[in-house]
């Protein structure tokens, strides 16, 4: 008998499908996205792209500000320092450090968050007590002024100053794993994984983590921008990267003297640290909603 | 009640073990001699030296040494300052209440003009004041604070000339610290300057506390949208509704007694947030604060100072969270178990 | 004396893919303490409806009506503040999961209390003593522990009452239960349904039961009103409906009811529609129900009117069914 199809069948678009439709439709997640690859392709291509070297002086040309003001030079898009120093290559060669250490740094959280989260969440009693008291100790502590003890500890530096930030933002690793893999657990298809005779490991890779991605993923788009902050930061106070790193928060230590006398050494790297940051949230926002099964109506 | 107020006692003891635990094991790591240390420049050898030695413990075992500082941090002997040979708890105190005043204006801002924005936000849901207040707390929320404060000196202070650039009060002011809160200082020195020196200390207070606010007001705008916004299509919106009550009762009163209920325990984590950018406000707007003090004292290598500044800072961000935990029980009548 | 009267009423959403309707020319009325019911699967529009009426949808929704009257009085002349007064003396709605109707923060009696200050008592002392009044009234005991207590610390069968209470203090001429006893006990069910047939009798109160259950309805409505994809399928009484269901979605529902202490045949299985309710965004061709009725031809992609069949009432159908023998129909 053949079938008359009068009324259509609703296609359901797969999981990918969805995901990519709804991030396309967040605006901002989408405007973030294109700043930060414009940003991405600045640092990677860095020595082409920038003019200058990071460190080359010009003493004839000291403070020289912007192009577009009148006593621009065209030589100088964003203006020179009060060495002489090229601004423009300077945010350039910046932005390698700014996205390369945060990525590290985040790498360096991420794998010892979600051990030691996957570690606490699938054991009970003391081993998961005494690291969910570790984290809250961590938590306790505001993070700059951790990372600063971590610092004193073993000294200023940027190594050091990467080790202190992925340290404080292990915590909230721990935490979203843990708390996952708790609600997960209880769920259906993991209790039937585990009636197939699954061990502890295999569920995790297998059945939870898959499941727990979407809170994950969205977790490593925060910390990237909390990083970004945190060695800016660090920079700033003069116990990150050191003069004459071209790091943006240690650009803007140097030239916080010269506020006055030339404000654009201060403005420049602190709107490409706003606009870094602001970029890795909005595509946070995106994922997040994007991933949350619960805004896909 | 009871219950929840021995867990967080239980808590509050066992976080403080932790923490003690952790600075201990971290002074440690310390390069140099503990002694010199502890104590400043003791010449080894000296009787001075030998009994610190002594008390310190340095010759018995690590954990007897742990019980030694812990007794000495119950007592509030957390050494002194290599720098200024002070009392590092003295010194702490003399600098916490420049910092709890910032916090505090800086919390009340975030509160006021976030709960304010969120609310307003969640009623206008999807029209321009949505969007709005949606893109300007992700900007606040991204903000490099240390250069906002930059900005803002710049704007406000070098090319304006409406408030101070650093400080908490001008030199003219010779204002006697009974308190420690500027404020109240100010106002306690009243037939002195009568309200002169009150002003100016809340001119100078205004900007570092908005720079402070800046992260936490984006982050409570965003919160109370989204709690406003969930709560407002819950079923008992809609009986008070159909009962007849104000549109402004149902949301300032009905809405917003349960949308705060989250909004508790987002304020408790930006404890923490608050005292990481008070370093930071402290540090560019020279506010002498615990925040400057700290920083100065990883400069000058005075461990003391740095070990029990941390370790009074945390023992105060818990104290917080678990006020705040309490609080939470509170106004949540569903922690109430029934009757 | 209409208590309700409604003439094609409709309700729009605007969506990104442009306007959804969610209720289609909606007619009803009801006289004065009439128990009216209405019928459908989820999604069917009829709690959007008791929105509509109370005036409860959400802002972005857009209400169209030929005419709108509540006791009397045309609501569409009224300003928006005008209505939602009016609306609140005259008529009361209890939703179907008690415990998320009641704020969680605020306690039984100071909710209470709002809704009798609403109605013009100020003074606390007789706030409290009408409270307890209505309390007692609904059959709640002890009834001064319970004005001291919050939502999460009584049942559910409880805080139904307490609903019922609250709704009732304004002595309303029209009380709408929106699934009134879905989400309790199938004991605290009757009971219930019980109490708001009493309070329909002694205060001469229009009832509007809104129910997916057609058992629930046999027993307490005079009238019921089948509702399908926001468009009413079949207005009669609740008797021709019961004995003789001229839609064929009537018939369904029926159908689809176990009837205990009826002899089954091994193997028998219940009736049920093929398919689900479509989507409000993806209505077909036609009659609503084209795709899931047995009936289906060629005629259903046109749509059907709501037509009169004597003797019984309003249908929306190209084939309506006949008029049969009770005992064939429901062993089919």
């Amino acid at each position: 008998m053949i079938e008359v199809k009068i009324y259509k069948d609703i296609p359901i678009p797969g999981r990918w499908r969805q995901f990519n439709r709804q991030f396309r439709q967040h605006k901002g997640a989408m405007l973030g996205l294109f700043f930060l690859l414009i940003i991405l392709i600045a640092s990677v291509f860095a020595p082409i792209i920038a003019p200058y070297d990071p460190a080359e002086q010009f003493p004839e040309f000291l403070r020289k500000p912007p192009a577009w003001t009148d006593d621009g030079n065209r030589e100088f898009i964003f203006g020179t320092d009060d060495l002489g120093r090229d601004v423009f290559s300077r945010i350039i060669y910046g932005s390698q450090l700014s996205l390369g250490l945060s990525a590290v740094v985040v790498f360096i959280a991420a794998i010892f968050g979600i051990l030691l989260g996957a570690i606490a969440g699938l054991s009970r009693g003391f081993i998961e007590f005494s690291i969910l008291r570790l984290m809250d100790i961590i938590l306790a502590v505001p993070s700059l002024l951790l990372a600063i003890v971590i610092i004193a500890i073993i000294g200023p530096g940027l190594p050091n100053a990467i080790y202190a930030v992925a340290i404080v933002l292990i915590p909230h690793f721990v935490r979203i794993v843990r708390a996952s893999i708790k609600e997960e657990m209880n769920k259906d298809y993991v209790v039937a994984a585990r009636l197939d005779g699954a061990n502890k490991a295999r569920l995790f890779t297998h059945s939870i983590l898959p499941n727990i991605l979407p809170p994950l993923i969205v977790q490593v788009s925060l910390a990237f921008s909390t990083a970004i902050i945190d060695i800016a930061a660090l920079g700033f106070l003069g116990l990150g990267a050191q003069p004459p790193n071209p790091e943006w928060g240690t650009i803007l230590s140097q030239s916080r003297d010269y506020i006055q006398l030339a404000p654009w050494t201060v403005t420049i790297p602190g709107v490409a640290i706003l606009i870094t940051v602001l970029s890795i949230n909005l595509v946070g926002d995106g994922l997040r909603d994007a991933l949350d099964p619960k805004d896909g109506s | 009640m009871i219950k929840i107020l021995l867990k967080q006692l239980t808590i509050l003891i066992l976080s403080f073990t932790g923490i003690t635990i952790i600075f201990f094991s971290l002074a440690q790591l310390v390069p140099g001699d503990p002694v010199i240390l502890h104590y400043g420049n003791l010449t080894p050898g000296t009787e001075q030296y030998e009994n610190a030695y002594q008390e310190l413990g340095l010759d018995e075992s690590l954990v007897r040494q742990y019980l030694i500082f812990i007794k000495d941090v119950l007592q509030g002997d957390l050494g002194r300052s290599t720098v200024t040979n002070h009392s590092v708890l003295e010194e702490f105190f003399t600098f916490f209440p420049a910092t709890i005043e910032l916090s505090l204006f800086a919390i009340l801002i975030a509160l006021v003009f976030g709960v304010g924005a969120g609310v307003l936000a969640a009623v206008n849901k999807n029209t321009w004041i949505d969007n709005l207040v949606i893109s300007s707390s992700l900007i606040g929320y991204s903000m490099p604070i240390f250069w906002w404060g930059m900005l803002l000196i710049l704007l406000f202070s070098l090319n304006l000339g409406l408030t101070p650039v650093a400080g908490r009060i001008s030199f003219v002011f010779d204002i006697e610290p009974v308190t420690g809160f500027m404020l109240i200082d100010t106002l306690l020195a009243y037939p002195k300057y009568e309200f002169a020196a009150f002003y100016d200390a809340l001119l100078h207070l205004i900007l570092p506390s908005v720079v402070l606010a800046t992260v936490p007001l984006a982050v409570i705008a965003r919160m109370t949208r989204s709690a406003m916004i969930e709560v407002l299509s819950a079923d008992y919106i809609l009986t008070a509704k159909a009962k007849g009550v104000s549109n402004f009762k149902i949301i300032w009163v009905h809405a917003l007694r349960n949308a705060l209920i989250p909004l508790v325990t987002v304020l408790g984590l930006q404890s923490s947030v608050l005292l990481t950018g008070a370093i930071l406000t402290e540090t560019i707007f020279a506010w002498p604060g615990v925040g400057k003090w700290m920083v100065e004292a990883i400069f000058r290598r005075d461990y003391p100072s740095i070990q029990g500044g941390v370790l009074l800072i945390a023992v105060f961000v818990i104290l917080i969270n678990a006020t705040v935990d309490l609080l939470y029980a509170a106004i949540n009548p569903r922690m109430r178990r029934p009757e | 004396m209409k208590l309700l009267h409604i003439e094609n009423l409709s309700v729009e959403f605007p969506t990104h893919k442009g306007p959804v309707t969610v209720l289609d020319k909606v007619s009803l009325r009801m006289e004065r303490g009439e128990v009216l019911g209405i019928v459908g699967e989820s999604g069917s529009g009829k709690s959007m409806l008791a929105l509509a009426i109370m005036g409860l949808l959400a802002p972005n929704a857009s209400l169209k009506a030929d005419y709108l009257s509540l006791n009397n009085q045309d609501l569409m002349k009224l300003t928006e503040e005008q209505r939602k007064l009016f609306v609140a003396q005259n008529a009361s709605i209890i939703f179907q999961e008690p415990q998320t109707s009641m704020n969680p923060c605020f306690t039984i009696g100071r909710q209470l209390m709002e809704t009798i200050e609403l109605h013009g008592i100020r003074r606390p002392k007789k706030q409290k003593q009408r409270a307890r009044e209505l309390l007692d009234a609904v059959g709640i005991n002890e009834p001064e522990l319970r004005l001291k207590q919050y939502p999460h610390q009584l049942s559910g069968g409880m805080n139904q009452r307490v609903m019922i209470a609250m709704a009732i203090a304004a002595e309303p001429k029209l009380l709408i239960a929106d699934e009134p006893t879905t989400a309790l006990d199938v004991t605290i069910q009757s009971q219930i349904i019980e109490l708001l047939l009493e309070l329909n009798r002694s205060r001469e109160m229009g009832l509007m039961l809104i129910t997916h259950d057609f058992a629930l309805m046999s027993e307490s409505t005079q009238r019921v009103c089948v509702m399908y994809s926001g468009q009413i399928m079949e207005n009669a009484p609740t008797e021709s409906i019961l004995e003789n269901p001229r839609h064929p979605y009537s018939r369904a529902l029926l159908d689809s009811i176990p009837h205990i202490g009826e002899r089954h045949h091994m193997g028998q299985r219940l009736y049920s529609l093929k398919g689900t309710i479509p989507a409000i965004d993806h209505l077909p061709v036609g009659c609503r129900l084209g795709p899931r009725c047995p009936k289906a031809a060629k005629e259903c992609v046109k749509p059907p009117r709501l037509e009169k069949i004597d003797q019984h009432g309003l249908v929306r159908c190209h084939f309506p069914l006949e008029k049969e023998n009770q005992s064939e129909g429901s062993s089919q």
